[in-house]
This record gives C-alpha cells, sequence and structure tokens, in this order.
C-alpha cells in the first residue's frame, strides 16, 4: 500500500530564512513494529521505537529539509529550498517538499507524519508545526 | 530521454554464491545519463532478473520495501562512468514464484532487466526511461 503527499509549499519567516529548516518526524505504532519487528528500514537505529517521534529518513539516512550536511538530499519538487521558484538551497525562503511512503504492513498498522520549521541559529527552537498526518496501512 | 541507450552488463556465478553478482548500467557515450538513484520506490524497482532453465523461466524480483522518507531522487552518470549494484539474489531481499534457495541453478542462464517506465516523475526529472536486458551469464 502506498500514500502520497501533495507537493507543499512551507513559508518560513522571511527575516530568518537561512537559518531556519524544515524538518519531517515520524511515528509508527506498536501494531506496526510487531508486524515488522523493528523500525521501518535500515536507516533508523534498531532501537527506534514505536510510539515515539524520530527525524524522517531513508535507508541511507537522508532526510528532508537539511540545507546542508550529511543528511541534506536535495531532490526537485520532493526536498528543496527555493528563492522565486528557483533552487537556493542555503538561503531560499520557500521549501518544497513531497513524499510517497509505502508499505506492506496490515491493516491496524500506522504512520503518524508531521512537519515543523527549527530555527538552526537558536538551539533548534520550533518556529512553526503542520498537524499529525495519520496514514492507515 | 529516448534514442540514446546507456548499457547493461551483468556479471554473476563467480562469487561465493553463483547468485550473486554485479550489474553495470554505462554512459558510453559522449552524454551523461539521467537515472533513478537505488533507495526509494522508482530507483529500487527498475532492476529484476530472469533464470531460464530449459523451458522453464524464473522471474526475480525485490520484495516489497519499506519506505518512509521516498522522494524520486535521480543521479546524473557523466560520460564513461557508470553506475553498480552488487546483488545476491538469496540475501532474503529477493523473491520469485518459487523460493530462491529452491531454484535450480546448474545449468542456467541468468539475465538482468533494467525497465523504467515512463511515470509522471520521470518525465519531470527527465529520467532515462526504456528496457534493457543484459547478455545472459550461464551459471555452471
Amino acid at each position: 500500500m502506498a500514500a502520497t503527499f501533495g507537493r507543499a509549499l512551507v513559508t518560513v519567516p522571511p527575516q530568518m530564512a537561512s537559518s531556519c529548516e524544515v524538518r519531517q518526524y515520524i511515528r509508527w505504532n506498536k501494531a506496526y513494529q510487531t508486524w515488522r519487528g523493528g523500525p521501518p528500514h535500515s536507516g533508523f537505529p534498531a532501537s527506534a521505537a514505536y510510539d515515539t517521534w524520530h527525524e524522517d529518513r531513508d535507508s541511507a539516512d537522508k532526510r528532508y529539509g537539511h540545507r546542508s550536511g550529511i543528511h541534506s538530499d536535495p531532490t526537485a519538487g520532493a526536498d528543496e529550498y527555493l528563492t522565486d521558484g528557483r533552487r537556493d538551497q542555503l538561503n531560499g525562503s520557500a521549501y518544497a517538499g513531497s513524499d510517497a511512503p509505502q508499505s506492506a504492513a496490515p491493516a491496524g498498522a500506522t504512520y503518524n507524519f508531521q512537519l515543523k520549521v527549527i530555527d538552526r541559529a537558536n538551539a533548534d527552537t520550533v518556529r512553526a508545526s503542520s498537524s499529525i498526518i495519520t496514514v492507515n496501512w | 530521454m529516448t534514442g540514446y541507450r546507456p548499457a547493461l552488463r551483468l556479471e554473476a556465478g563467480s562469487g561465493a554464491s553463483r547468485l550473486s553478482g554485479v550489474v553495470t548500467l554505462a554512459s558510453p557515450g559522449g552524454r551523461s545519463v539521467r537515472l533513478w538513484r537505488p533507495g526509494n520506490s522508482w530507483g529500487d524497482a527498475v532492476l529484476s532478473f530472469e533464470l531460464h532453465q530449459g523451458d522453464t523461466t524464473a522471474h526475480i524480483i525485490r520484495k516489497a520495501q519499506e519506505y518512509t522518507r521516498n522522494v524520486p531522487a535521480f543521479v546524473d552518470i557523466p560520460p564513461g562512468d557508470e553506475q553498480r549494484w552488487l546483488f545476491t539474489l538469496g540475501s532474503g531481499e529477493w523473491e520469485a514464484d518459487t523460493p530462491i534457495d529452491q531454484l535450480d541453478w546448474h545449468g542456467s542462464r541468468l539475465i538482468a532487466i533494467y525497465d523504467v517506465p515512463g511515470t509522471p516523475e520521470a518525465r519531470q526529472n527527465g529520467v532515462w526511461t526504456g528496457r534493457l536486458l543484459s547478455a545472459p551469464v550461464l551459471l555452471d
């Protein structure tokens, strides 16, 4: 089964755009963990627990919204910062992201997702949070 | 992207497991080629295998993966460069109609298939689409 998140644009506070970054967090439930026998994939440590928020990532530990660094993985339309519609990874004040999570988990297993904007220049203070999206597999 | 075909090459049968080896996709001409990067549902689904034994063919595909961050990431392969996938079909990541550990591979021929459908994401990102078959490798 698969789910798709539409492309979203998130505007971060313009006075500090370059210091703000988007993060995506994921939480899976006990039914998922029991079925899977652990976290969703090898990008998460084996000790990652259910019913706990974790920063989302892929199996190569690439994560959403990192402007630079080892977790950064700019992808056109799916994980990138923009200025006037053009990629501007370090300074862009708009963020375009999408996700298409997939799982073979049985009914009863769930993922929750939430986006946050954090201020890297101020101890990762959370500047904005999205609502929580639930995916029922 | 049409009119240009990267080159697919399969090397297999020489390791401890005969059903293991490496698949190479090269950009042999004077231009780069854009390919899906493994690690997402677009890039992981493009590679499969066929094991031919007499009149019988086993289709071997990658097992369904779990994706939480799933984005259509691609990589540009410069002219003369290549993308390589190491594979071990008995690793548990692959499946066939018959359990792979029960397949009789002696004297069989293994073929790698690289098949990229023309999805909207492929068109948007200019990723090469098409179907390539490797030359068969005899497993003995």
